[in-house]
């Protein structure tokens, strides 16, 4: 038992470990990207009320203040020194602490990303248990044709409609905005249908891959019920790509839910990064790469100690 | 036999189990919507909720705090309706016979909202302020006290409602360039003296005081009981940031919103869409903003300005306004936006066959190709999409090929400082109500947007006029360089207008007296339709 916990904590060190290099690379890419990105932030800065036309001298000046006139490797060593100091920069445009800003807008991106992942695993499993049960038959068909509609239809259309139909004519929910839970519904469902397909026809594909296996048959030939059967014996051995779905899933919609943000006025991170990168705001782009890098990264590594507790032939460090 | 009607119960218990947890998922949904949702009912003082496209108040380190449409603060000068200079917290003003020294009497009796006093003190202390915080940018208006009030010396209150401002230039259109953002006044309790940034909230003057705001999600503004005017008529308004026009749309046609405001509110195409509903309605003022196209004037064919002449004459305005801007526009091909005062607009001829004519001068019959850059802005604000592809089938007949490239704002920038352009489609605002700015930034050889966006506009009389400006210390002779450089722009443009925008106020008919300034509504007007 010992050894096992021993073992644990030697993962979880080992994969902490790697994390840093991964790290490392995110924050050079993140600054890369401000290198690489067309337009001079000075510039855009200086007439970002869409009035003022900067001279050159004022342009020069500006690129001073902000430090852009330096090397870009001491641009970004101090930006790197900063960052490890817990200190992501200022906001060229709101002239706030890149770090509290995010921290502001997290938890409506958290609350977003966690209602859809909820809505995703409370629909998405029961229904692909059912079309994997149903295997062929009607139910499963049309069970399917949503999956498929649900991975297809693209997520501002879906937003769209869901708004002209629960906003504009029944006024059951409303259009846009942020603060109580009505005002997360509609968003969630939107972020949440393309997954929920994808889920369905995953563990559809897992759970029947299961089914076909020995210890199944010798459960049904031992006349166990066929709920029994599913929730006891196939699901937890076919959660495992699920699992490995809802992960990345809930990563990316951390990073990537941008447009939905947008289109239900969300105050998130990713309506926040949106602006940012009209503005050129780098400090902000490049703490905002960072910082959902850094959540990515952690959640793949509760994916991967989820998978330990999920499946025990899995083995610690490859043992 | 008996196998299979387990699994047939087993079957059906996992339907139901499933439907049940669905349905109950749905209800919840329902009903945590229906109990929460805030309906927008008429009351006298129940709150009102409009919405804007941009969060109308940055905060701390922002010049201004918030915008001056939300009218908490108030400026010494603001724009009066004939579009000239009148009197807010500065009452009335006068002026030495050199233009050098101006004096301002100020309104008294009037406090802040912190309940600090309005006094010479309190606006010594804000140009101090305009010194620390310079330049400062914003969204609204870029705050630089060095182009606002150039060569301004000193600042002096001669007694407590009297200040005097001494520059080292005459500046005979002091008060025009004043004007709303240009000279807004702040409580001194409110902001740091050192760095210039507000501290807690801004205390203003304005008809409403600021009680709470959630960045990028609303801002409360409460009626000033103690307002030394007349008092706003509604108690309470939120005004929530939405920044896609059509969710502004549904918000509004759900309720959730009474009405919108500030730039690009509502897009053309939607206002009509929503007026066709007899709950809506929409009230037009004209707007500072005026849309043009800039030429790349450094090299192509666009360098030579009969080309740029040409296309002026080409470009049927009244087809843009009228199935674009559904009529939400004036076409104008008059550099300076018809809200100022020095604007003389004349009706944008439209010759066909004299722009022809000079084309074929140019391009020798034969043809071009050009590259037409759109800004994203443009297409999330405005139907700029239509209207350039609209604009490029106008161009083949003059010979010129246009490829049409849309490119978020900071791209265009980008590409329009390495040249890579022939032609955007864009707008620009009126800096303040004293066009000199406008003027110099575009037609002089030196100028600002004449070098950044590679207008490459040179034209002697202008550059005389100009400088001749900036030695013109009477009114009337101002005014005159004024009128020629507007002459000078039609027959030599430095960029082609093609409209000036307007200022739509869309709203909700519970409400009334919702009507466009020409910055902002009128928001202290606004109420509860009785």
């Amino acid at each position: 038992m010992e050894t096992i916990s021993s073992g644990i904590w030697f993962y979880i060190v080992k994969k902490l470990a790697m994390v840093f290099p991964v790290w490392l690379g995110i924050s050079a890419a993140a600054f890369l990207l401000g290198v690489v990105s067309p337009s001079d932030p000075a510039v855009l800065l200086l007439s970002m009320d869409g009035i003022s036309t900067p001279g050159a001298q004022e342009i020069a000046a500006k690129r001073h203040e902000l430090g852009l006139d330096r090397s870009y490797i001491l641009q970004y060593l101090t930006w790197l020194g900063q960052v490890l100091q817990g200190n992501l920069g200022i906001s060229y445009i709101t002239r706030q602490p890149v770090l509290d800003e995010l921290l502001l807008r997290l938890p409506v991106t958290v609350m977003l990303a966690g209602s859809s992942l909820l809505l995703v695993m409370l629909t998405g499993i029961p229904l692909g248990v059912l079309m994997a049960w149903k295997k062929n038959t009607g139910g499963d068909f049309l069970l399917r044709a949503a999956a498929l509609a649900g991975t297809s239809l693209p997520s501002f259309w879906l937003s769209v409609v869901l708004i002209w139909i629960f906003a504009e004519n029944l006024q059951l929910l409303p259009s846009s905005g942020y603060g109580t839970i009505p005002h997360i519904i509609l968003p969630a469902i939107t972020l949440a249908a393309g997954a929920t397909g994808a889920l369905m026809r995953l563990q559809r594909a897992t759970l029947l891959e299961v089914l076909e296996q020995n210890y199944i048959f010798a459960a049904k030939a031992k006349g166990l019920p066929p709920s029994r059967i599913i929730w006891r014996h196939g699901l937890p051995n076919a959660l495992i790509p699920v699992v490995t779905l809802l992960g990345n899933y809930f990563g990316s919609v951390l990073g990537g839910s941008a447009v939905i943000e947008a289109i239900y006025s969300l105050p998130g991170l990713g309506s926040y990064v949106l602006e940012a990168i009209r503005g050129r705001d780098y400090p902000v782009i490049q703490g905002y790469v960072l910082f959902t890098g850094c959540i990515f990264v952690a959640f793949n590594l509760l994916v991967d100690l989820a998978y330990l507790r999920l499946n025990p032939r899995i083995r610690l460090g490859g043992k | 036999m008996r196998k299979s009607k387990e699994g047939y119960r087993g079957t059906k218990h996992l339907w139901l189990k499933a439907v049940c947890l669905l349905l109950l998922c749905g209800l919840g949904a329902f009903f945590a919507g229906c109990s929460s949702r805030q309906e927008q009912t008429p009351g006298t003082d129940r709150e009102i909720v409009l919405a804007a496209a941009r969060d109308l108040t940055p905060g701390s380190k922002d010049p201004y705090y918030t915008s001056l449409i939300l009218k908490v603060w108030e400026p010494l000068v603001e724009v009066g309706e004939d579009g000239r200079p009148a009197p807010k917290l500065a009452k009335e003003w006068e002026h030495s016979g050199d233009y050098k020294t101006w004096t301002f009497k100020l309104a008294e009796g009037v406090t802040f909202h912190d309940g600090t006093p309005f006094n010479a003190m309190a606006v010594v202390k804000n140009f101090e302020r305009y010194r620390i915080i310079s330049p400062r940018t914003s969204t609204f208006y870029l705050f630089d006290i060095n182009k606002i009030y150039p060569q301004l010396r000193r600042v002096e209150a001669l007694d407590e409602y009297t200040v005097r401002l001494t520059f080292g230039h005459p500046f005979p259109n002091l008060p025009y360039s004043m004007t709303n953002f240009s000279s807004p006044m702040f409580s001194p309790a409110c902001f740091d003296p050192v760095t210039g940034d507000f501290g807690g909230t801004v205390a203003g003057t304005g008809p409403f005081k600021l009680t709470s705001h959630a960045a990028r999600q609303y801002t409360l503004l409460e009626r000033n009981e103690a307002y030394y005017g007349s008092k706003a008529m509604a108690k309470t308004i939120r005004i929530r940031n939405i920044p896609v026009s059509e969710t502004r749309y549904s918000a509004l046609k759900a309720g959730e919103i009474m009405g919108v405001l500030d730039i690009g509110s509502l897009t053309p195409a939607l206002t009509s869409e929503l007026i066709k509903d007899k709950q809506f309605d929409v009230a037009a003022n004209r707007s500072t903003i005026t849309h043009y196209l800039f030429c790349n004037g450094e090299q192509g064919p666009l360098s030579d300005s009969r080309l740029r002449q040409a296309i002026s004459l080409l470009v049927n305005r009244e087809v843009l306004v009228r199935n674009f801007f559904h009529g939400y526009a004036i076409a104008t091909n008059n550099f300076l936006n018809g809200t100022s005062p020095y604007s003389r607009p004349v009706n944008p001829e439209r010759n066909v066959a004299a722009a022809k004519h000079l084309a074929k001068d140019v391009l020798q019959s034969q043809t071009s190709e050009i590259i037409f850059l759109v800004p994203q802005y443009g297409i999330d604000r405005y139907p700029y999409k239509e209207i350039a592809e609209f604009i490029q089938a106008e161009l083949k007949e003059l010979g010129l090929n246009a490829r049409i490239t849309v490119m978020d704002w900071a791209a265009i920038q980008d590409a329009r400082a390495a040249g890579r352009f022939d032609l955007i489609l864009g707008t620009q605002g009126l800096p303040s109500l004293e066009p000199a700015l406008l003027f110099r930034n575009y037609m002089k050889s030196t100028g600002s947007a004449n070098v950044q966006y590679r207008l490459g506009y040179k034209n002697q009389e202008a550059d005389r006029l100009l400088a001749e400006l900036d030695s013109a210390s009477e009114a009337t002779e101002r005014e005159k360089i004024y009128d020629r450089l507007q002459v000078i722009a039609r027959e030599d443009p430095p960029c082609i207008p093609l409209f000036d925008d307007m200022n739509l106020a869309v709203y909700n008919k519970k409400l009334e007296n919702y009507q466009p300034l020409l910055y902002g509504v009128t928001l202290d007007k606004v109420r509860w339709r009785q």
